[in-house]
């Protein structure tokens, strides 16, 4: 469900083109020296994997299907770590500008609306074996299945912040910070710590050791008007001129947590569990009954021990991000950074971007990048001012993705349109 | 503006695009125990037939009722209607509270077959009472039946009934509950049988006014007796001859067989008449039959109570519970005085009778205390019981399963193999079919079956000393699969050999054969 879900949304993002989500990606072009009053809006979305090529992750999330070939391409990148995520964004924000706050100039308030959805899991290798080949390539041995876990957001949240424009070594920067109240929508996570699944040489039983917590929000509550959970989050970022030619930001993006509300669930089990087919009474009454219970529902209600319904909190994913940028001259710049999400299954991400001005008013990037839930990718983004009133970016970090599909892991794409007042 | 139309348009482009989005589908290999089950003789036999020995061997006891003669039997009370009138003979003047009738009055009940009741006591049952008054002023009516009392209370009430006139009669009808009312069935004398006595009184409204009562006005009384069901009754029952059947009753033990032949070393049947009822009876058995609806097979009983008169003495009344003390009359059958083994091995599954009853043979001897409890009948009862020591050849049991596998939406089996390892315990080796029906019983398909249950080994005594492996395999291509989630019901055949034949083999209590069905599939999951 979750993973249909995100099939929805991701294409949906294709679909509209994307309205980002990136900040740091769009205050790289045509970026504001003195506060105005503006509207911006943007989408992105971000997905990858490190042992999954995109054709795989296509066919995975658009439909299709995957044979045996796609398979073999997947185990042959399987390792120790092996990661998949994604994110999804929508952002609505206004800035409006102030004469002067706690005697500060040059300084403008953020006011703002933002959907947000995400997803990373890491998967141990038999259990990427297990779920997309089945169990019987196991029979007579163990399939390590722990080291695994899984995570699933999806929340709305409204901005409040500020933006101070600031001088730094003669030249212009900005700093700001930005508070959220959150509404959590839905989250489902799973983490098996330890397990192994075991098939009898002959199929006679499983035997499934395994320790796991499942944690899930109200599964009756669904729907964007679904209110499972409230949270708080922040956002600083800053940027400093080192001289008049180089400049560093670092951002921290999703500082905060969501508590989820009383009736949501917990399931939990630290045991051995013996299966070795549904015991019934007479083999003459094969009826609903038997079959329902070799049912999905039936099985995890099975290798539950504890089910409680309760609060819990789930700390954001929070993403740092630095970056260097140094200017040449005044049409041909370079940034070379590094982003981090923490408790995210995310590997470094290291990108850098070329950024040249074919007019004062369009400009063009060309991005490359390694790391995140992907490997390595490039693209471009593409960005015009319109009658200095109007500002559309939009580009992607993974024109590998659609040129060569069977070779890089990773999508994304983004999308910001700006008006000036 | 135009920013926020552009925005709407591509919005909706974004929402409309969504449905085009398709699973992603993957075949995965599934190697899975389904069903863990011991099968015994239990599981193919109806409830409770089995019983064990002394030495842990099995026996079959099945004990079915033939035939019942009961209440219904011998005789009915019908709904039944009686008409009181009173006709005022001459001109009155009646003030207020003036009784102007009064009239104690018998009704004989129309019991069917000449039985002559002087007690019955009702389990359920009415009696509506209609009420027609001519007369031009209120009348109070009293109306008992003396011959019905409750705990001592006799049937009772008293009603006020409309004025009216001859052309518009005032009306009252009303519906009494006569359960568990015993009635005096004797007349007002005691002399009488079947009659009932009943007693009306009418006077003028207390509240009314002077009425002048003319002389032909009436006052008319309806007694009806609705669904009137005796719980006892006693009287003389008669002398009479009733003749029962040829009718037909359910033989359920050997249900499941269809097929093969079974030879079974010893057999007793035992055939019962439990009298529960106050009469003396004479009863001629003129048919007793099996018969196997399936293989249209038949076969009647011989057997010296054939035909010939079997008296069976009167049941006792007794003044606490039970009520009845039971005569009882049994015969023997067996292979020495009847073919009654011709009669098992058909495995019927319909026994057929045809009787003569004649009560009271002798006359009034009881002085009219015939008595009869409805939950006291006159039962007949067979009883088979055999030893499982026997000999089966190709013994086809089936059983017609509900089987109702759902395609789902994320998921489905492609083909496989169902695998079936059977440990068997039992001295006789099964040969398994499977068919496949809709919910019409029409046959879908048949799943071939590969290898059978082996017999499991036996020692000198042909007892069982280890059991025995054997595995099993269903195939299932995709025209199987497909068929599998069409199917409603699924029919399940077993057809046994016994192992060292032609000896008789004994099946002990604890055989069983341990049955595990694994599934080795190709899944594809959506």
């Amino acid at each position: 469900m979750v993973g249909l879900n995100w099939k929805i949304t991701l294409f949906g993002c294709f679909c509209i083109a994307g309205f980002k989500g990136h900040t740091q990606q769009i205050s790289n072009f045509f970026s504001d020296t003195i506060p105005t009053l503006n509207s911006s809006t943007s989408g992105s979305f971000d997905y990858g994997s490190n042992i999954s090529n995109n054709q795989f992750i296509n066919k995975f999330i658009f439909g299709g299907t995957i044979s045996s070939d796609d398979k073999d391409n997947l185990y042959t990148n399987l390792h120790d770590r092996n990661v998949v995520g994604g994110d999804f964004n929508l952002n609505l924000q206004v800035e409006i500008p102030v004469d002067s706050f706690l005697h500060r100039k040059n300084f403008s308030w953020i006011v703002g609306i933002e959907h947000t959805e995400h997803f990373d899991a890491k998967i141990s290798s038999d259990l990427v074996k297990i779920i997309f080949d089945g169990n019987k390539q196991f029979a007579g041995k163990n399939a390590q299945i722990g080291s695994t876990n899984f995570n699933y957001l999806n929340y709305q949240q409204l901005n409040i912040g500020f933006i101070n424009y600031k001088e730094s070594n003669g030249k212009s920067a900005k700093e700001g910070a930005v508070f959220s109240i959150i509404k959590g929508q839905e989250h489902q996570a799973i983490t098996i710590p330890r397990g192994s699944l075991f098939t009898e040489n002959l199929g006679n039983e499983l035997l499934l050791d395994l320790n796991y917590i499942y944690n899930s929000s109200d599964s009756t509550n669904k729907g964007l008007k679904a209110f499972n959970g409230i949270g708080i989050s922040t956002n600083f970022f800053t940027e400093f001129n080192l001289n008049h030619q180089n400049k560093v930001s670092i951002d921290i993006d999703d500082l905060g947590f969501i508590q989820w509300s009383d009736n949501s669930i917990q399931i939990e089990a630290d045991t051995v569990f013996k299966f070795k087919g549904v015991q019934i009474d007479n083999i003459f009454d094969i009826n609903d009954s038997v079959i329902s219970s070799l049912s999905k529902d039936s099985i995890l209600e099975y290798v539950s021990t504890k089910k409680d319904l309760g609060g819990y909190s789930v700390v954001l994913p929070t993403s740092l991000n630095i970056n260097f940028q140094h200017s040449f001259n005044t049409k041909f710049k370079a940034v070379i950074g590094l982003q981090y999400r923490v408790l995210a299954n995310y590997f470094p991400l290291f990108y850098t971007n070329i950024q040249y001005n074919l007019t004062p008013k369009f400009i063009v990037q060309g991005n490359l990048i390694y790391g995140g839930y992907g490997k390595f990718n490039g693209g471009f983004t593409f960005a015009k001012q319109i009658k200095n009133r109007f500002q559309i970016i939009a580009g992607t970090n993974n024109m590998g993705s659609y040129l060569l599909p069977s070779s890089t892991y990773s999508n994304n794409g983004f999308l910001g349109l700006k008006a000036y007042f | 503006m135009r920013f926020l139309l552009t925005l709407l348009v591509v919005l909706t482009l974004g929402i409309s695009c969504r449905k085009a989005i398709e699973k992603p589908d993957w075949d995965v290999s599934v190697l899975a125990p389904l069903l863990n089950t011991t099968l015994t003789l239990n599981n193919l036999l109806p409830d409770s037939v089995l019983q064990v020995n002394a030495d842990t061997s099995l026996k079959i006891v099945y004990n079915t009722n033939i035939f019942d003669i009961n209440v219904d039997s011998l005789f009915k009370i019908p709904d039944t209607t009686i008409a009181e009138i009173y006709t005022v003979p001459l001109n009155l003047i009646a003030g207020p509270g003036d009784s102007f009738y009064s009239n104690d009055e018998e009704r004989a009940l129309n019991v069917s077959n000449g039985v002559e009741l002087n007690f019955a006591t009702i389990e359920s049952g009415f009696i509506e009472l209609e009420i027609f008054n001519d007369i031009q002023e209120k009348v109070l009516v009293n109306y008992k039946i003396l011959s019905a009392t409750k705990f001592g209370d006799t049937l009772s009430f008293t009603e006020l009934i409309d004025a009216g006139s001859p052309s518009h009669p005032g009306y009252f009808k009303k519906r009494f509950d006569i359960s568990n009312y015993d009635l005096k069935l004797t007349g007002i004398a005691g002399n009488k049988t079947n009659t009932l006595v009943t007693k009306a009184v009418a006077s003028v409204d207390t509240n009314g006014s002077t009425v002048n009562i003319n002389i032909g006005q009436k006052i008319k009384f309806n007694n009806t007796l609705i669904d009137v069901v005796p719980y006892y009754v006693r009287g003389y029952f008669g002398s009479q001859s009733y003749h029962f059947g040829p009718e037909t009753t359910g033989f359920s033990v050997f249900d499941r067989i269809v097929d093969g032949t079974l030879n079974i070393e010893n057999l007793d049947v035992s055939l019962t008449f439990d009298n529960g009822i106050g009469v003396d009876a004479q009863l001629v058995i003129n048919q007793l039959k099996t018969i196997n609806t399936h293989s249209g097979a038949n076969a009647p009983l011989t057997h010296a109570i054939i035909g010939s008169p079997i008296n069976i003495n009167r049941a006792t009344q007794t003044p606490i519970v039970p009520e009845v003390n039971y005569t009882h009359y049994q015969t023997t059958l067996n292979t020495a005085n009847s073919n009654i083994d011709n009669l098992i091995e058909l495995f019927p599954n319909q026994l057929q009778y045809d009787i003569n009853l004649l009560i009271n043979p002798f006359g009034n001897i009881s002085g009219s205390n015939d008595f009869i409890f409805k939950k006291h009948p006159l039962k007949t009862n067979l009883k088979v019981e055999f030893p499982l020591s026997l000999v089966a050849n190709n013994l086809t049991l089936v059983n017609t399963s509900t089987f109702n596998l759902e395609k789902s939406s994320s998921g489905n089996i492609n083909e496989g193999t169902l695998l079936i390892y059977a440990n068997n315990g039992y001295p006789f080796d099964a040969t398994l079919s499977l068919q496949l029906l809709d919910e019409y019983s029409n046959v879908i398909s048949s799943l071939s079956v590969v290898n059978n249950i082996a017999s499991a080994p036996v020692d000198a005594n042909l007892k069982v000393t280890a059991k025995k492996m054997s595995v099993l395999s269903v195939p299932l291509s995709s025209a199987n699969v497909e068929a599998l989630y069409r199917t409603k019901k699924m029919v399940i055949k077993i057809a046994f050999n016994t192992t060292s034949q032609p000896q008789f083999i004994k099946i002990y209590d604890g055989y069983g054969i341990d049955i595990k069905v694994v599934g080795d599939f190709s899944y594809q999951i959506n």
